[in-house]
């Protein structure tokens, strides 16, 4: 049993000395999502944006158009608000959970 | 006459060879095995008895009617393996890179329609580029023949799955569909999607290897029951297991002589007096099992609970305990359901199920609570609920909470619950039992830290034994360790004619 992996779990019942495992280690923590950033879901290509920074917008109004999976996916504001900066162009390639736009 | 003879041999010959010697080479040259090499190596000395090898596809489109692909890429048959019969098949990847099309899958079906209706269990070996492209919507309808089954066999027939090259695609549904799962260092490779449709569509740069190896199969996803570093040791693998099970849902698996445990393993001296203190319960399993003989199932993956077949008194059983060596042996989503699949397994096959409960609890996490733990822990509840063949729990340590009863309690239909004195059995841990119990006591308490352990104390001394349990009769009976083995073996003979009947129904709904 290698030394590294001994670690002390604390549960509801009380502390024990136990050995983890790799899985264990590399969970992820959760991350509490901000409102305020629209974040991609999914990795792929901006193929258009509709809006511009400063623009006041309604819930659902349309902001870009990520391209993935072979799909075009219209991205909309997920609440009433306004665009506080945009920080995706046109046609470039974006990887899961980055951030398109920042709204106040 | 004898003109013909030498004819049939001519041809024989020729489609032995699969794709011809120097794809041979090639298959050799990277550590692996022909498929027809796999095969001897896993039946009996020339058991093995083959069907269709004069089988031919049926292709005339891109240039295919010109092509010859022997035994159309899959050595099928029969043969046995320690004398029982078996069906087999090797998806042969000399020939077009093993790739499926309709009659390559129609003689896997064939023998899984023999292993069906002759009920006994099936070994498929798999190695293969794939679908074959050239048949189109016929290679498709091919993986789904085999797929529909699987799932018909599934309960009825033991059924392997060897990984001995790439599997990719749907072709991975077809293993995870079967009871287990055998995979290679290096050789193995399973995903949907592989390295290339990821980095093309995601960007994200992965090997074959950190994707879909053999390890990520055996320690991250469950998907593969038991790793091999090589060939050999793996089909030594698959001889053991089937030793242990029966030929199929009607049949008991055959008793071998008995034998006591080996006595290196003293079970008086396994646990550590401080319950929060680790041990190898692999260890406890050792010293109850016939000739300390334990064949571990899903070594690598959730090692927080441990699985596998052993013998008492020379009838197989089916061991679940929980490993307080690893995150304390706590219940989590992936050690409930790699226990929830094994207890079913063993309810199909007339295996007895034995419990070896010594759990703090389930894990705390936000990842977990998301993860769903909820269902997946039902899965377990769901499990040994609905098994009906013997059920034995040793409780040797901590029980506490949803633990207790998930772990085979009386009230989940255990036949039998053992105890060691050693056992805690209540709701909670007692720290967290008295916190709750003596909350005002302790903030009033002018000294709350004295009073907090002093409760914890007195909790502990009321509750965290086997004797109130016990006095309710959800504990047959508290023995010594040393009584272990003599104890189940006796329930075993006990629930030896067991008949239990559950309402009728379709099937039932289990959360997965």
């Amino acid at each position: 049993m290698e030394k590294s992996n001994q670690i002390e779990l604390l549960l509801e019942s009380g502390r024990y000395n136990t050995y983890s495992t790799n899985k264990f280690k590399n969970r992820c923590s959760y991350k509490k999502r901000n409102e305020n950033e629209v974040v991609s879901e999914i990795p792929g290509t901006i193929i258009q944006i509709f809006v511009n920074e400063g623009e006041e917008l309604l819930k659902g109004t349309p902001l870009l158009i990520l391209e993935a999976m072979k799909m075009e996916n219209i991205i909309r504001m997920p609440h009433d608000g306004k665009i506080k900066r945009i920080t995706v162009e046109k046609g470039q390639k974006i990887g899961k959970h980055t951030v398109l736009m920042l709204l106040e | 006459m004898n003109k013909k003879i030498d004819e049939l041999n001519a041809k024989k010959n020729k489609l032995a060879l699969g794709g011809g010697e120097s794809a041979i080479e090639k298959q050799k040259s990277i550590g692996k095995l022909t498929a027809r090499e796999r095969i001897d190596a896993i039946l009996d000395e020339n058991s093995f008895d083959e069907c269709d090898m004069f089988v031919h596809h049926n292709v005339h489109d891109f240039g295919m009617e010109k092509k010859e692909l022997p035994c159309d890429g899959v050595i099928v048959g029969t043969g046995t393996i320690n004398g029982k019969a078996i069906c087999i098949y090797a998806q042969d990847f000399t020939v077009q890179g093993g790739s499926l099309g309709l009659m390559h899958a129609r003689k896997i079906t064939k023998v899984m329609d023999y292993s069906l209706k002759m009920r006994i269990p099936c070994i498929g070996i798999n190695d293969s580029g794939g679908a074959r492209i050239q048949e189109g919507v016929d290679a498709l309808a091919g993986y789904g023949e085999i797929f529909y089954r699987n799932t018909l066999a599934s309960g009825v027939v033991p059924q392997i799955s060897v990984i001995l090259g790439p599997c990719a695609g749907g072709a991975v549904y077809s293993p995870a569909l079967t009871d287990f799962v055998f995979v290679v260092e290096n050789t193995s490779k399973m995903f949907i999607t592989g390295p290339n449709v990821i980095e093309t569509v995601l960007g994200e740069k992965i090997s074959q290897e950190e994707l879909g190896g053999a390890k990520v199969h055996a320690e991250i996803t469950g998907n593969a029951h038991f790793y091999a570093k090589n060939e050999k040791e793996c089909f030594q693998q698959i001889q053991k297991l089937l030793s242990f099970l029966p030929a199929n849902n009607n049949e008991q698996p055959q008793p071998v002589t008995p034998q006591l445990p080996k006595e290196t393993f003293n079970i008086e001296n396994i646990i550590p007096n401080d319950p929060k203190q680790p041990y190898d319960v692999k260890e406890i399993i050792k010293a109850i099992a016939d000739d300390s003989d334990f064949l571990e199932v899903q070594a690598l993956f959730a090692p927080n609970i441990v699985i596998g077949f052993g013998r008492i008194e020379g009838k197989t059983v089916g061991f679940v305990a929980n490993q307080p060596l690893y995150l304390a042996g706590v219940l989590d989503c992936d050690s409930a359901d790699k226990a929830a699949r094994f207890i079913r397994f063993c309810d199909s096959f007339n295996i007895p199920i034995i419990t070896l409960e010594d759990m703090p609890g389930y894990l705390p996490g936000i990842d977990q609570e998301h993860a769903g733990v909820i269902r997946h822990g039902a899965k377990m509840l769901y499990a040994y609920s609905e098994a009906t063949v013997p059920k034995i729990t040793v409780i040797l340590r901590k029980a506490y909470g949803g633990g207790y009863i998930a772990m085979n309690s009386k009230h989940l239909g255990a036949d039998f619950v053992f105890s060691w004195p050693s056992a805690e059995i209540a709701v909670m841990g007692p720290e967290g039992a008295a916190n709750i119990i003596f909350k005002s006591d302790i903030s009033n308490s002018e000294n709350p830290t004295e009073t907090r352990i002093e409760k914890v104390k007195e909790y502990t001394d009321k509750f965290a034994n086997p004797y109130v349990a016990a006095s309710k009769g959800y504990i047959d009976d508290i023995i010594e360790p040393k009584e272990t083995r003599k104890k189940l073996a006796h329930a075993l003979l006990i629930s030896q004619s067991k008949e239990e009947q559950h309402p009728k129904k379709k099937h039932g709904l289990p959360p997965f």
